[in-house]
């Protein structure tokens, strides 16, 4: 079971901290909602049964805790997990700005948006198809057909009168 | 039906939001992660079967042997005889 977590964790975390950068919100920070979403993988491992993808199933589980953290308030949250075996090492990598700049347009664009329409355009994004959004969402296939068009529309406007 | 520009600007978003600039790196050292997993997984059990055992001796300690409801005492004694009542016909079987 080592073997296994250790590959998807290492296969995985990246998107996982995407998805938990648009979710965080203050006093939450990104970090401490990765090792929450860890945390739970590691605990639902062994009770994965294969009966859909991995990464489906990893998705799934990054946007539930996501979701549920976002339920709890500034009195509630509870900082309880402080992983030392998780580090974030800041990178000094010179970052072009215009690249920033339109990350930062869209995840602000992105987080004024519902939350399952946070959840099927994240999942968009990180390119699953339509039937893959549906499985994680429990949405029909073409509900998230018609969601889409307004999601894309409304990010679109939002995005534009951003940059 | 998406034109070619529309599809362009979201392939475009697509990469920002894939290729969005990485501010830092995560290190996960997998085995230390798992020793401290577990470490909170029991933590949070023995908390929760302390609290169990807290609610079930509060209960106890409130029950009395003669607390028994009369519905209870009825069905019970119900039960007793139908016991009874079968026991004396098989006797009374290998008795003939």
């Amino acid at each position: 079971m080592k073997e296994t977590f250790e590959q998807l964790l290492e296969n995985n975390k990246a998107k996982i901290y995407r998805i938990c950068k648009i979710y965080a919100v203050s006093p939450l920070e990104p970090q401490d909602l990765f090792q929450e979403v860890i945390f739970a993988i590691w605990k639902s491992l062994p009770t994965f049964k294969g009966n859909s993808s991995i990464d489906t199933w990893i998705y799934r589980i990054t946007l539930n805790i996501c979701l549920r953290s976002k339920q709890k308030s500034e009195k509630t949250y509870n900082k309880a997990l402080q992983l030392e075996s998780i580090q974030f090492i800041p990178l000094v990598i010179p970052i072009e700005n215009n690249q920033q700049e339109k990350y930062i347009a869209l995840s602000s664009c992105i987080s004024k948006l519902n939350n399952e329409n946070k959840s099927i355009i994240i999942l968009y994004l990180e390119e699953l198809k339509y039937k893959e959004i549906a499985e994680i969402t429990g949405l029909t296939e073409n509900h998230i057909a018609v969601k889409m068009k307004r999601i894309k529309k409304i990010l679109l406007d939002c995005i534009t009168n951003k940059i | 039906m998406w034109n070619s520009e529309q599809k362009n600007i979201w392939q475009e978003l697509k990469n920002t939001w894939n290729e969005q600039p990485q501010s830092e790196k995560i290190n996960i050292q997998v085995s230390q992660l798992i020793n401290e997993f577990k470490s909170k997984v029991s933590q949070f059990e023995k908390d929760s079967i302390n609290s169990d055992i807290a609610t079930l001796k509060l209960n106890w300690a409130k029950m009395k042997r003669n607390n028994v409801s009369q519905f209870e005492k009825d069905s019970i004694k119900k039960d007793i005889n139908i016991i009874s009542e079968f026991i004396k016909k098989v006797i009374n079987r290998f008795k003939r």
